[in-house]
């Protein structure tokens, strides 16, 4: 418990006009750990990033920062600092200024203002850029800028509403690597909120995956790209392959027609699951050799391997990444192995799940 | 962009001659040493010494800009503030409401608001005169200075107000260090409005002024429905010169802030 | 959330409104039903009613609409022509200078240049017509009036053609409409809004219009306006003179619902 900084209990927010944005969240984030709040729009990321800052108030459930509830502390007098998706940087104030801000709120001294501004800056790679205007910066720059007008008051936690999500993809790349670059230099926490995937994926010690108001699944990038709890982190994470099937019992499962070999277990016999195969798990190899056997529909070059889309005789659509090259309307098979098969069973709880994932031992070997 | 078509430019000349032929007309016979409008006769300057030698048109001169300078700047401290005011309620119809109450100031008509201040004025017992003439002037320019500024309020990013909390800013830091500045621009333009209109309002101080006061227009009023006199020729050449120095200088200020926001006239 | 800032910068604001706004209106109609001796009557609303008063009120709509129809079609081609010049925020200030001229100096302009010696006279008498009286006619009213409210017109009308995206009159030509066409189906209903407030500058002040009435039109033309400043400052009949104004007042509420913006917040 001591290493907990923020901790949610039972959080739900709604509004008057009866929309529910929150449904019972409950979470505990740890000093000096990289999170992200993954989901699609509207699923109430940014809200529970709100309630975390002080702009919003949670409508029931009680908000904790170092052990201590917060639900009414306000936003000003919190240890948090926000960096905004549109940045939020103050156009009537330069570079300088706007870093400034928070320490000119605080009275300190104008010495020593000059230094932790200058510092600021310089952690963010922007020493020099003092006596611009905003409007004379660009996207990434005034990226920076608000991350330094973040880091300047020295704050516990830094949270971050999808910052990224304005600039250009080559940008966007770099200040992933920066930003996590950027977490661990300063050892504190970051909570940052985003709707794109290899974002999460690429820089979160854990993620939490967020849906409809309520967290889906949580976990590490691995596990969660692994091992995703239902249809919708499978579908949301990476692309997937998920058809519907028949577990017949342990280690073996019914689908497209089929019965294979897997490792999951501690289903009820016959019970109707959601099967998941990653599309680099497919290989294409030949007809009589594939567990498989599907036509090829399209194939795209993507750079770094091939984008096939396929289906079998039954309909389904199997997504394939392979290094080898097919021909459209070719019939060719698919390969895999058991390991490769994951099996969500339909409305399981995410303590269900991981009770289940325990019982199988050492089963991630992806 | 496509260039004017050949009628365009004459149609847009021919406005234009009309709308400053009327103003030229009075600047070129305040030169006349004739004493009309017509037949030139001879260049003098001696309409001009005249309006500087009349103690009466200087007083009336100095209470038009003495009020209008006490109305503008009375009126921006209200109307800002009531900007920020409507600004900050989050209940759409109450802030509905609060901008229809504002704009019928706007739209009424002048005689009315005349008419209805006179009895206002009378029924509390203001003295007709400097002061009723001052808080009308004052009443009819606070809707103005809010449409003025409510724009750069509502344009404003709100995330600047959350950024500013969330750097530890009070509601009084939001209040000096980000919206006052952020808003200059708009409290600027509503000033200048308000003294355009307290500068150039003829009927509500026709109502509300007693017998001692007076200000420019209905100074001018009273001369020319008696007749012509050219000191209000020389007087209106004056005018315009500082007029058009002023709203030059206008333009150049505001156009480095962007400000094209056209605003309602009013009669 | 919670209200973004204190609540206080409002009160002064909702004093003005209660005493200024609220309380004139209410003393208006309170007044519109008092007799010259302060008894309560109705009888006001009776003479608004009769032939005298009809009459008037009707004259004075009729011209209105004139200068208001003359306003706009004179105003409508200057605001479009002036959005295709090079400098056009610079052109749009030479428009509106003369508007920041002291109103009762432009009218008293006119009184010379209608004249019987002045220059249109002086003009018309080279083509062998006598001199008249231009002034004191309902013609020197209507352009007077016309040329006053010609800056208040244009300035609406401009910013809405100016905010048009140009790229959509480009489609509009794309899709293969006319000129004409795309006028009448894309710039006219997309800049209509500068259009309203254009006119709701011009009408309700036309009807209420009496220093022009008086120093131009002579007593040719009693408008609305004319009527209760008579009322009021002449016949000291704030009983009658609160009355007109309860019409005038009642026009502009029905012109506020006329032009009142369906867009969501924004501009105001």
């Amino acid at each position: 418990m001591g290493n907990t900084i923020i901790q949610f209990e039972n959080v739900s927010k709604s509004y008057d006009d009866g929309t529910v944005v929150l449904k019972n969240i409950n979470f505990e984030l740890e000093k000096g750990k990289f999170y992200t709040l993954l989901g699609p729009s509207g699923c109430g990321k940014t809200t529970i990033l709100r309630i975390i800052a002080g702009f919003t108030a949670p409508s029931s459930g009680n908000v904790y920062f170092n052990g201590k509830k917060i639900n009414n502390v306000p936003a000003h007098q919190r240890q948090v600092n926000t960096v905004f998706q549109d940045y939020a940087l103050f156009p009537h104030l330069n570079v300088f200024e706007n870093v400034a801000f928070g320490l000119r709120i605080k009275k300190m001294k104008e010495k020593e203002i000059q230094e932790r501004v200058r510092e600021a800056l310089k952690f963010v790679n922007l020493e020099g850029f003092e006596n611009r205007e905003i409007s004379e910066m660009s996207g990434g720059q005034r990226q920076r800028v608000a991350i330094a007008r973040a880091i300047v008051n020295n704050p516990e936690v830094i949270l971050l509403d999808e910052p990224l999500s304005a600039l250009d993809l080559k940008l966007r790349y770099e200040m992933q690597y920066e930003l996590r670059e950027l977490q661990q230099r300063l050892g504190k926490t970051f909570v940052f909120v985003t709707h794109d995937q290899e974002e999460a994926l690429a820089m979160s010690d854990e993620i939490f995956v967020i849906n409809d108001g309520q967290i889906q699944q949580s976990g590490s990038p691995v596990d969660i790209y692994d091992e995703p709890i239902n249809r919708f982190v499978a579908d949301f994470i990476g692309e997937s392959n998920i058809v519907e099937g028949i577990m017949l019992e342990d280690y073996k499962v019914q689908f497209a027609g089929k019965v294979f070999d897997c490792v999951d277990k501690g289903m009820k016999p016959n019970e109707k699951v959601d099967v998941v195969i990653r599309p680099e798990d497919l290989e294409i190899t030949s007809v009589d050799k594939g567990k498989l056997v599907v036509t090829v529909d399209t194939q795209l070059f993507r750079g770094v391997h091939y984008e096939l889309s396929t289906y079998d005789k039954d309909g389904n659509e199997w997504l394939v990444h392979s290094l080898k090259k097919a021909e459209v309307g070719e019939e060719i098979g698919l390969y895999f192995e058991p390991e490769a098969i994951h099996v969500m069973r339909l409305n399981e709880t995410e303590e269900e799940f991981d009770k289940r994932l325990e019982s199988y031992g050492v089963s991630e070997n992806a | 962009m496509k260039k004017l078509s050949m009628p365009a430019k004459i149609y847009l000349i021919i406005v234009f001659v009309i709308l400053y032929a009327p103003i030229f007309y009075l600047i070129y016979y305040s030169f006349n040493s004739g004493g009309s409008m017509h037949d030139f006769e001879s260049f003098t300057l001696e309409h001009y010494r005249a309006v500087f030698e009349d103690s009466r048109l200087l007083v009336i001169l100095i209470n038009t800009v003495i009020i209008a300078l006490l109305s503008g700047l009375i009126s921006t401290i209200i109307g800002t503030l009531g900007a920020i005011g409507i600004f900050s309620i989050k209940r759409r119809n109450i802030r509905n409401i609060l901008l229809s109450l504002n704009n019928i100031l706007i739209v009424s008509p002048d005689v009315v608001i005349g008419a209805s201040f006179l009895i206002l004025f009378t029924m509390i017992g203001v003295k007709l005169g400097f002061a009723s003439v001052l808080i009308s002037h004052i009443a009819f320019s606070i809707p103005i200075v809010v449409l003025m500024v409510l724009p750069k309020l509502l344009e404003m990013n709100p995330n600047l107000i959350d950024a500013a909390q969330d750097l530890g800013a009070t509601r009084r830091d939001v209040l000096y260090r980000v919206i006052i500045p952020y808003i200059k621009p708009g409290i600027f333009a509503g000033f200048f409005m308000a003294l355009t209109y307290s500068l150039d309002d003829f009927a509500v101080t026709f109502f509300v002024t007693g017998n001692g006061f007076s200000t420019l227009s209905v100074e001018i009023y009273s001369i020319a429905r008696v007749g012509i006199s050219l000191t209000i020729n020389a007087l209106s050449g004056i005018i315009f010169v500082v007029t058009v120095l002023i709203v030059i200088g206008y333009y150049f200020v505001t156009r480095r802030t962007k400000f094209a926001n056209g605003g309602i006239g009013r009669l | 959330m919670r209200d973004r800032v204190a609540k206080g910068p409002l009160i002064p604001y909702l004093l003005w409104i209660v005493f200024f706004v609220i309380a004139p209106i209410a003393l208006i109609i309170y007044y519109s039903m008092l007799d010259l001796q302060g008894n309560f009557t109705l009888e006001n609303y009776k003479r608004f009613f009769s032939p005298v008063y009809l009459k008037m009120a009707f004259t004075s709509f009729f011209y209105a609409i004139l200068i208001t129809f003359f306003t706009l079609l004179i105003s409508y081609p200057t605001a479009y022509f002036l959005t295709k010049t090079k400098h056009k925020h610079l052109w749009l200030m030479f428009i509106i200078i003369p508007s920041w001229i002291n109103l009762l100096l432009k009218t008293y302009a006119f009184i010379g240049i209608f004249g019987l010696y002045g220059p249109i006279n002086a003009f018309i008498s080279v083509f062998g017509i006598e001199p008249k009286q231009i002034l004191f006619t309902d013609f020197s009213f209507l352009f007077v009036s016309v040329y006053i409210f010609i800056p208040f017109m244009i300035m609406p009308i401009f910013n809405s053609i100016d905010k048009l995206n140009p790229s959509l009159v480009d489609a509009a030509r794309d899709l293969g409409a006319s000129p004409f066409t795309t006028f009448r189906r894309v710039i006219w209903p997309l800049t209509i809004e500068g259009v309203k407030s254009g006119i709701q500058v011009t009408f309700i002040p036309a009807l209420s219009l009496f220093m022009i009435t008086r120093l131009i039109a002579g007593n040719q033309v009693i408008t609305l306006g004319t009527a209760i400043e008579q009322q009021f400052l002449v016949a000291q009949n704030w009983g009658m003179g609160s009355t007109i104004a309860v019409f005038l007042v009642l026009i502009m509420f029905a012109s506020m619902i006329f032009t009142a913006k369906r867009t969501k917040g924004g501009r105001v």
